[in-house]
Order: structure tokens, then sequence, then C-alpha cells
């Protein structure tokens, strides 16, 4: 059975009889360090490395140039990354998703000096460099720690390393970003902002394709009102992106103050994620599967997403009527329906105006209606219709 | 509406010059999240900071503050960001620095129409904001 809190002694003990022997000495080894020194071994890594293995330099640049967009979009979290370990001798790290170096950010002695960690263009895959803060998080697909002697290869000994996998929009394992800090121990604040950085860099790549996906929706004269709403999705992100930077400027002494910036960060990425979901299917002109969904939470999410449109144009939006209602029918579909029954609502009811939304569950022919109703101003002729309905096969 | 003044922060008293402009700010930002966080950043960094959520109370706020920088939201519920500006500039006989704030693709030519000389798109870093107000404060152009 491995072990499971870390112990130098023991670590290096497993090491020493690694090199001497070959063998893995599961219990003396955390359970993750052990599964990668197992992998590691398997591959046929050496653990006698002095250093990592590295592309050539035509290949490295050729690299750099093709991950151009993939290293701009981490660069504002390695910096962000380098200034919460900026009290130690340490390194962020970007990899791809094959565990080659593409960026490195940090003191100088770490990313120049004769103790240097390795920089872009270097290999850190677990079969060419053990088990490392590059290679392993991709191995593992998730986070991944070691310190000190838990490095597969000797050289790697001085350092503290812990990475974590990045994620393109699609789920695609694009890339790992890591820190190594010269010290044998990591710290819960660094590990909180280091797993918070990978989120932001993953909703940064999902900012970029907003970006694309509103030239599409623009192109096709389909969506003034979804370019605006997309300014607001990326609003939430920008929220995110300010608290993490703020909690990477905070020194350890306010750790837990810190802590709480991060989970704030973490939680507006996930509402980024969420909201960008939502506003890319009512963008898409895909039709989806019928499959059952609760309307009205999809409502209320709609509205949501609609609150500052809503503000800027002095319309007052009240979903205060939504019944619980479970429904079959395509999500997609649904939302895009809804969604322009309200902006249509919205239009019409007119500054000082009103959108009323409600959903009522009729049992007996099996169906949940969505009903939007505008109203303008006193005084102000509408613009338009004034109601819509919207009905929907309720589940079983 | 927040308005506090806070002591010399870890940034003050690096630059004479610095010190020698009031470093004042009136953000302006319908995001109270986003809105907290900044001024919290500003404060650590040394400016004094006054928040308002919309247009109609930063034009209310400025009359009582002698000299800022107006750090904006372009899009916000009543008047928009580029209206606030233009209804600041019109009553100080000053000069009036301003950045404007949006997550608009357009950010520049938003900025350049309604006369701003600063702008950063959201999202930022905080070096580019922190940046560009002091930029701002100085009169500098973009790109010093």
């Amino acid at each position: 059975m491995a072990r499971s809190p870390f112990n130098a002694d023991e670590a290096r003990e497993a090491w020493r009889r690694y090199v001497s022997t070959g063998a893995v000495a599961r219990r003396l080894l955390r359970r993750s360090t052990y599964h990668a020194w197992a992998r590691c071994h398997d591959l046929g890594a050496s653990p006698h490395l002095l250093k990592a293995e590295a592309l050539s330099v035509s290949d490295t640049e050729r690299l750099l140039a093709e991950q151009r967009e993939f290293i701009a979009a981490a660069t504002p979290f390695m910096a962000a990354l380098s200034r919460a370990a900026s009290s130690d001798r340490h390194a962020a790290m970007l990899g791809d998703g094959r565990g080659v170096v593409l960026d490195v950010v940090g003191d100088e002695a770490s990313v120049r000096g004769p103790e240097a960690v390795p920089g872009p263009g270097c290999l850190l895959a677990e079969e060419t460099a053990g088990a490392n803060g590059i290679g392993s998080p991709l191995a593992e697909q998730g986070y991944v720690e070691f310190v000190g002697p838990e490095h597969f290869i000797g050289g790697f000994h001085p350092f503290t390393c812990q990475g974590v996998p990045i994620h393109d929009p699609q789920g695609r394992t694009v890339g790992v970003i890591s820190t190594s800090v010269r010290r044998p121990a990591a710290s819960q604040r660094l590990r909180d902002i280091l797993v918070c950085a990978a989120n932001g860099i993953e909703a940064e790549l999902l900012r970029l394709r907003l970006e694309r996906d509103v030239e599409r929706v623009l192109a096709s004269g389909s969506g003034s009102s979804l370019a605006k709403l997309r300014d607001d999705v990326v609003q939430t992100y920008a929220a995110a992106r300010v608290r993490l930077e703020a909690a990477a400027r905070r020194g350890p002494a306010a750790s837990e103050y810190t802590l709480a910036l991060v989970r704030e960060a973490q939680r507006t990425i996930e509402r980024f994620r969420h909201r960008a979901a939502l506003w890319r299917d009512l963008a898409s002109d895909e039709l989806g599967m019928r499959q059952p969904f609760r309307l009205d939470q999809r409502v209320v999410e709609i509205v949501d997403l609609l609150a500052t449109d809503a503000a800027t144009r002095r319309v007052a939006l009240v979903a205060s009527m939504l019944e619980e209602a479970r429904v079959v029918a395509d999500a997609r579909a649904a939302s895009r329906e809804i969604f322009g029954a309200i902006v249509s609502a919205l239009e019409n009811a007119g500054e000082g105006g009103s959108v009323e939304i409600a959903i009522r569950l009729a049992r007996r022919e099996r169906r949940a209606v969505v009903s939007v109703s505008a109203s303008p101003a006193p005084g102000v002729a509408p613009a338009g219709p004034l109601a819509a309905q919207l009905a929907y096969e309720a589940a079983p | 509406m927040t308005r506090e003044r806070s002591g010399p922060g870890p940034s003050s008293g690096r630059d004479a010059e610095r010190t020698a402009l009031q470093r004042r700010v009136l953000l302006v930002d319908d995001d109270d999240d986003f809105r907290a966080s900044v001024a919290e950043v500003l404060r650590d960094e040394g400016w004094e900071v006054t928040t308002a959520h919309d247009g109609e109370e930063a034009l209310a706020l400025a009359r009582a503050l002698d000299e800022f920088v107006l750090l904006v939201d372009y899009r916000m519920p009543g008047l928009n960001g580029g209206e606030v500006f233009e209804q600041m500039r019109g009553r100080s006989p000053s000069r009036l620095p301003a950045v404007l704030m949006t997550a608009s693709k357009h950010v520049a030519d938003l900025a350049a129409h309604h006369g701003f000389r600063h702008h950063v798109g959201k999202p930022f870093s905080l070096d580019d904001l922190l940046g560009t107000l002091e930029l701002a404060l100085r009169g500098g152009e973009p790109g010093e």
C-alpha cells in the first residue's frame, strides 16, 4: 500500500532503491508518486538524467510559432503565478499537450541561471523526463505534486513542482501549467492559485472562441443583440481575472483573504463558462437532441444573461411566475425561441416599459407554456406585438 | 456608493512625480463584483478611490471631487461611459483625464468616438490598467 503524507526521508530512500535495484518501493511513496514512477518504469525512463532532453532550435521555433495563440492566452496567468510565488526562487512553466515546454517565467536564476529549470523546447513527457510537474499532470489528467526526491530523475530533486492540465473548449487536453519552487514544500496558496490559473487559461481560450463566434454571428447578419450579450458574458470573466490577479499580488501573510479571492475567482470562472455555453447555444444554428430538461431553469439562465441588456434599454425584465417544469425538447432550439421572444418583447416594450415572463404547466394537455408579455411605458405606443406564447411537451 | 480614503499604499512615495499629482480615481461600473475588486487593487496601489454604479451617480459624485481620473465602463444602464465622460467634460473647465473600459471588441473605436485618449479592453491585466491610469494622470499619450 502506498503511503499518503509526504515523507522526505522515505522518498529519498525510495529513489536510492530504484536507482540501485530498479524496484519501485510502493510503501515509501505517496500514491500519485508511486503511480507516476510505475508508469515511468514501464516507459523505460532513466532516473540518471541530469537534465531534460530538448528539441532542436529550429523545431522549437516552429513549435512556438504554432502555439503562439495558446502562449499568449496563458501569458497573464503565468505572470500572476510567478508573482504569487515571487518570494521564492521559482518558475512558472507552460507546456503543450505532449509535455514540451513552451514558456517559462520566474526569477533570473531559475530561468537563466546555471541551475535553471528546463526552458522552451525541453521534453518533459514522462517517457523522457520521468515524473515531473509538466509530464505527469498530462499522464494523470489532473493536479500532481512532486516534492524533491519524488521526481524521477535526479536533476529535478532540488525542486518542488505542481502542475495542472489545461483543456480547450472542446475538452481536449492542450497543455499544462506548473510551478517549480526551489524548496522542499509547496504552499496551499500557490496550489490554489495554480489551479485557478489553469481554469483562467481555459476561460481565456473560451473567450477567444466566443470572439470568433461573434464574428460569424455578425457576418450572418443575425445578431447585434448577441454581439452585445457576448460583451456581457466576457464581463463575467473580466471580474474573475481581476480577482485572480489581486490574489496573486497578495503576499503569503494575507493567505486566508487570498484563498477567499481565489475561490471567488473560481466561482466566477464557472459562471462565465456556464454563461458562455448558453451564449454559444443561442448563437448556434445547430439542432440538438430531444431530451428532458428543466424549462424554468433555462428561462432563469436566459433572463440572467439578458439582465444587463434589459437594464441598458431601461426595460424592467421580470420572471417571477415560473412554475417548475420539466419538458422534453431540443434544449438549444427552445433556448433560441425563448431568447428571440424575450428580445422582441424588450424591443416592443421600449424604454420605460416592462417585460414579464411566466411558465404555466398545463398538466391535462401535458404541456408547459412560456408566456412573454411586453408592456410599454404609459402613453407610449408599442413597437410590435405585446405577447408571445411558446409551448413544450411536458416530461412524463 | 462607496467613498473611502486610504492611507499610503505600497507604491506611494516611490515616485515624486506621482505624489505631486492627486492619485484619485472615480471608478464607474455597474458590475458590483468587478467594481469592488478593481477598487480594492487600486487602493492597495495607493489610489484614493471613489466608486459609482452608474453614470448618474458618477455625475453627482464628480461635483464633490477636485481632481480625479475617470475610469468608466462603457455598457451600463442609463448613460453609457462615453456619455458620462462627455457630460463631465462639458461641466469641467479643466483637463479631465479619463480611461474607457469595455469588453467590446471595438474599444478603440468607441474611445475615439467619445474623445477618450486612453482605454483598456476587458479583460485586462492589472499591470495594464495601473499603467494606463498613471499615463492618464500624467497627461501622457498611449504607447509612451
